[in-house]
Parts: structure tokens; C-alpha cells; sequence
């Protein structure tokens, strides 16, 4: 089991976000995590990558127990994070985001990803503009390539699909596919249950920071609890 | 694939290598003693200036305290030399190390908060000082702590009365020090994650960067260059007192040039200094002090309102960098 969550929860005063949800994904998964709006999915990403304190339950990566770390020190182990609204650093070129990503190797191992994630993701005209100047997709792949730099072993996506148009994401769709066939393990946040049906391999479906239902996408859109809470 | 650098014209190397060359040259040709000193002033300015540039336009810790930091250098200076008759050389070396405990207690504690939680601190923490300052006996109250100054010249003192130049030449030699320190803080990898950190602190952690020590390093850093900064400042007036070490003016006359020439960009607070801080001293001299701060405000407005990025940026937005894109 690459990474663990057990019994997790997150409250926030008397509303309980995260309610006692517990997940085992596999190295080399695509699991989608879905439900309405408020059903705690951001909450729960927050959580597993330390950005929000946990109120109970452990999570796993690797065999490793990674609870009590700062998202900074999560991300260096593997597990990289993108957001719902992009993160990129926009007074700073696209390069220098690129840049920004502490890694270990040589210079020229870092040159050889940034030329690589530039290439990947068609970003090569807009290497020196602003990343404030990027246009809404283009964000979207400025921050997926970023997040690259750290050659993460797991990526932790909120909306990464949300907002973006069907060339965008088309090429967005690959660049997921072609790293999952390279092992690479995902947490997808999404609505959009077509990508969801043709990207994950299981979904998790949370309700009320509870969860619901899980399994393969073509079953759990026939659960009766996912129709009435979700789908509907 | 390297950083992408700050896409300067060439005319403002050029510009600000004339205007250093311009700054060891002018001593020497005997202008009198208001043009040596106004000299000594821009220069002095343009270092702090990017001193506060550091923390503040780099790493987007906005301070309104750093005249502590300055403070701090200065009292050290004229307190080893007069109370303790020992040379105000080693304040060099207290100042800085009392100005980076002092970043630091602050800093830890509101680094993790938004940026504006430093901001008031850092403001509030230099004003009780300058007010303890005031009222503290062992440092002179508010009369301040006055030199013995000595007659001729002497490097162990760190006074030079009958030839004043080695004062600029002094400042000259640290804000090309500071310049260069900027210059390479800018291109490391380090100054890049400085900025990540600046634009979004989130984003930053969750590619594995931690904010915290950045910011409390880069503070630290120029909190001591700052009051090694007050250090010389004292020598120079050989006279400390804490409303023209201290106050939130000291800090104002930081943050200008940097505002002006362009927030974060290396050789703004330079370009800065050298328009407003003579500037400064014509009005003064011309209007008197007071509206001499009216001045200042008003010139805060102009900038807030045509030149939000400064002249630096803006030069930048225009001419260099559409050439770099493709559309």
C-alpha cells in the first residue's frame, strides 16, 4: 500500500469536515475523490498534506507515518500538491517558478526537467511572461509542471481539470495518463465524471465529510447513496 | 536553463556604474563640505535602502521597523566609545549582533502569520525602543550620547574631522558590498525561493520550501547590514540621539528610494537614493524641514499613484521584456 489513510478527521468548532475517512491507495492508482460541494474533499487534501492540523487518524506513505509533518517536509518526501485556485508565483516568470522548486540534483539535472516540463507541457512561448499574465489553463499546467520539479511520487490534485478548455484539457488529461503509466501515483479532486470515468481506476465519493461510497467508477455511479447524495 | 535575471537595460548599468564612479570621484575634487556630506547622505540612504530591500522587496516581509536596526548599530557605537572608551569599530560587530536577536525574537514570532502582522510588530517594537530610548538615563535620555570628537583624524576612533572624505569612501565601499550582496541574493536559488515565498507562501511550502528560515535568514541578514549601517551614521554626526536614529522617518527614508527606484529589483533602492536624497537635502536647505516633509509625502503620493512598481519595473514592463516574448 503506497499511501494510508486511516481513520482520519479534521473538525473545524462544531462541524466535523473530515469525518473518521480512511483510504488505502496503491502505487500506480488514479483515485478520484468526488462528492458535492462542502463534502470536506478539499478539507481532506489539506489535511493529508499538513497544511490543516489532523484531529485524529494517521496517514501512511510508504510504510512511512507522515501525520505530524509540515506540508513543506511532505512534499520533499514525494507526495506534491496543486490547488483548486492556482498557486503560481505570479510576479515571477514561468522559468523562474519552474526554478523556484528545491531539488537536490545538479543544476544541469535541474535544467534537463525544466526544459523537459516546458517541452510536456507546451509552454515554451510564454517562458519569460509573468506567470500573472498566463492565462487560466495555462496556470493550471504552470502549476502541475512545478509541482513536477519535485519528481513526486504522488500528486494530490484539487479541480486540476476545473476551467479550462477542451484543448487544454486534452493535453492536461495526457500529461496525467502518460505520468500514471510511469507509476506515478494520483488523488484526483474532480466533477467531472467523464474525465472521471476515463482517468481513475476507483473513486472515493465523500458526503458530509463522511465516506460514502468507493469503487470502480462504472459501479459506484449506480450506487443508490451516490445518486441521491451526488449524482442525482 | 538559467534564472531568468532581471532584464535590466543597459543604460541603467551603466547608469548606476557612472553614478558609483561618480560618488569616488566627487570627494576628491573639493565641492565644500554641504556637498561631501549630501554625498556621504546618498550614499548612506541607497545602502539601507537596499538593506530594507532585502526582507522587504524580495521576500515581501514589508518592514516599518527597521530603524531599530539602526538605532541599534548607532547606541553601540557611541556607547563603546564614550562609556567604555573602546573603539567604535567593535561596534561593527555588537550593533549587528543586537539587531539580528532583535530581528529574530520578532521575526519568530510573526513569520508565520501574513506578512502585515511583521509589518506592525517591527513598528511597534522600534517605537517603545526609541520611547525607552528617550527616557533611558544610562543612554543619555533624549539628549543622546554626544562625541568627544577629536581634532584631526584617527582610524581607531573611527573619526575623521580635518578630512572628512574617508566617511564616503567608507559607505561607498559598503553599499557596493550590498550591492553585489543583492545582486548574487537575487540570482541564487535562495533568492528565487525568496520570492516564490513573496507571491505565495502556500504554493512555496507545498513545493517543500519552509518559509520560516528563509524569511528569518534573509531578516537577519539585513538587520545587521542595517546597523552596521547606524554604526557609521554615529561616526559620522558622532552624536546618537533616538528621534533621528529610531523614528518611523528613519524607516521612511528606507523604504522610498526602494519604493521609487522599484520594490525588489536590485538596483532600485540605488537609482532611488540617488534622485530623492538629494532632493531631500535642496528642499531642506530651500524650504526648511517642515515643508520638507510635505514634500516627501507628496512625492510618496506621486509614486503610489503613476509609478506603483517603481522606475526600475516599469522600464522593465516596457522595453525589455515584450522582446523575450512570443506570442
Amino acid at each position: 500500500m503506497y499511501l494510508r489513510i486511516q481513520g482520519l478527521t479534521k473538525k473545524f468548532g462544531g462541524i466535523v469536515a473530515v469525518d473518521n475517512v480512511s483510504m488505502d491507495i496503491e502505487k500506480g492508482e488514479i483515485v478520484g475523490l468526488i462528492g458535492p460541494n462542502g463534502s470536506g474533499k478539499t478539507t481532506l487534501l489539506d489535511t493529508v498534506s499538513g497544511f490543516l492540523e489532523k484531529d485524529g487518524g494517521r496517514v501512511l506513505l510508504d510504510g512511512e507515518d507522515v501525520t505530524k509533518l509540515r506540508p513543506e517536509e511532505l512534499a520533499r518526501k514525494g507526495a506534491a500538491r496543486t490547488f483548486q485556485v492556482c498557486r503560481v508565483f505570479e510576479k515571477m516568470t514561468v522559468l523562474d517558478n519552474l526554478l523556484s522548486v528545491p531539488i537536490k540534483s545538479a543544476s544541469e539535472e535541474k535544467s534537463r526537467r525544466v526544459k523537459e516540463s516546458i517541452e510536456m507541457t507546451g509552454l515554451g512561448p510564454v517562458t519569460y511572461e509573468y506567470a500573472k499574465n498566463l492565462s487560466g489553463g495555462q496556470k493550471k499546467l504552470l502549476e502541475l509542471s512545478r509541482a513536477l520539479m519535485l519528481d513526486p511520487e504522488v500528486m494530490l490534485m484539487d479541480e486540476p481539470f476545473a476551467g479550462v478548455d477542451p484543448a487544454m484539457l486534452s493535453r492536461l488529461v495526457n500529461l496525467v495518463r502518460n505520468l500514471n503509466s510511469a507509476r506515478k501515483t494520483f488523488i484526483l479532486v474532480e466533477h467531472n465524471m467523464a474525465i472521471i470515468r476515463e482517468l481513475c481506476n476507483r473513486v472515493v465519493v465523500l458526503d458530509e465529510g463522511k465516506k460514502i461510497s468507493e469503487g470502480r467508477p462504472e459501479d459506484i455511479e449506480h450506487d443508490p447513496r451516490v445518486i441521491e447524495a451526488y449524482l442525482g | 536553463m538559467s534564472k531568468t535575471s532581471e532584464l535590466l537595460p543597459r543604460p541603467v548599468y551603466l547608469l548606476t556604474a557612472g553614478a558609483l564612479a561618480f560618488m569616488a570621484i566627487l570627494p576628491l575634487l573639493n565641492p565644500g563640505d554641504f556637498i561631501i556630506n549630501v554625498a556621504f547622505m546618498v550614499c548612506l540612504y541607497a545602502y539601507l535602502s537596499l538593506c530594507w530591500n532585502l526582507p522587504s522587496g524580495f521576500a515581501g516581509q514589508f518592514s516599518l521597523g527597521h530603524a531599530l536596526f539602526y538605532g541599534l548599530g548607532a547606541y553601540s557605537a557611541g556607547l563603546l566609545y564614550m562609556k567604555f572608551q573602546l573603539t567604535p569599530w567593535l561596534g561593527m560587530i555588537l550593533g549587528p549582533l543586537l539587531a539580528i536577536g532583535v530581528a529574530l525574537v520578532i521575526g519568530y514570532a510573526t513569520f508565520r502569520l501574513h506578512f502585515s502582522y511583521y509589518s506592525l510588530a517591527a513598528l511597534a517594537v522600534a517605537e517603545v525602543m526609541r520611547l525607552v530610548f528617550l527616557s533611558w538615563d544610562y543612554v543619555g535620555g533624549a539628549y543622546g550620547i554626544w562625541y568627544a570628537p577629536i581634532h584631526s583624524y584617527s582610524w581607531i576612533d573611527f573619526q575623521f574631522n580635518s578630512v572628512r572624505i574617508p566617511y564616503n569612501y567608507i559607505t561607498l565601499v559598503m553599499l557596493a558590498g550590498v550591492l553585489l550582496l543583492t545582486w548574487k541574493i537575487r540570482h541564487s536559488d535562495f533568492g528565487l525561493r525568496l520570492m516564490a515565498i513573496r507571491d505565495d507562501e502556500v504554493g512555496a511550502r507545498s513545493l517543500g520550501i519552509n518559509p520560516l528560515t528563509h524569511k528569518l535568514l534573509i531578516l537577519a541578514i539585513s538587520a545587521g547590514l542595517t546597523a552596521a549601517g547606524g554604526v557609521l551614521y554615529a561616526q559620522f554626526t558622532q552624536y546618537v540621539e533616538p528621534n533621528s536614529t529610531m523614528s518611523v522617518w528613519v524607516t521612511m527614508d528606507m523604504i522610498l528610494p526602494a519604493m521609487m527606484g522599484g520594490l525588489g529589483i536590485t538596483y532600485g533602492p540605488v537609482i532611488g537614493s540617488f534622485i530623492l536624497t538629494p532632493l531631500s537635502w535642496a528642499t531642506r536647505v530651500l524650504l526648511g524641514d517642515t515643508l520638507q516633509i510635505v514634500l516627501r509625502g507628496v512625492i510618496l503620493m506621486l509614486i503610489v499613484a503613476f509609478l506603483p512598481d517603481g522606475i526600475l519595473k516599469t522600464v522593465i514592463d516596457k522595453y525589455t521584456r515584450p522582446k523575450l516574448i512570443k506570442r
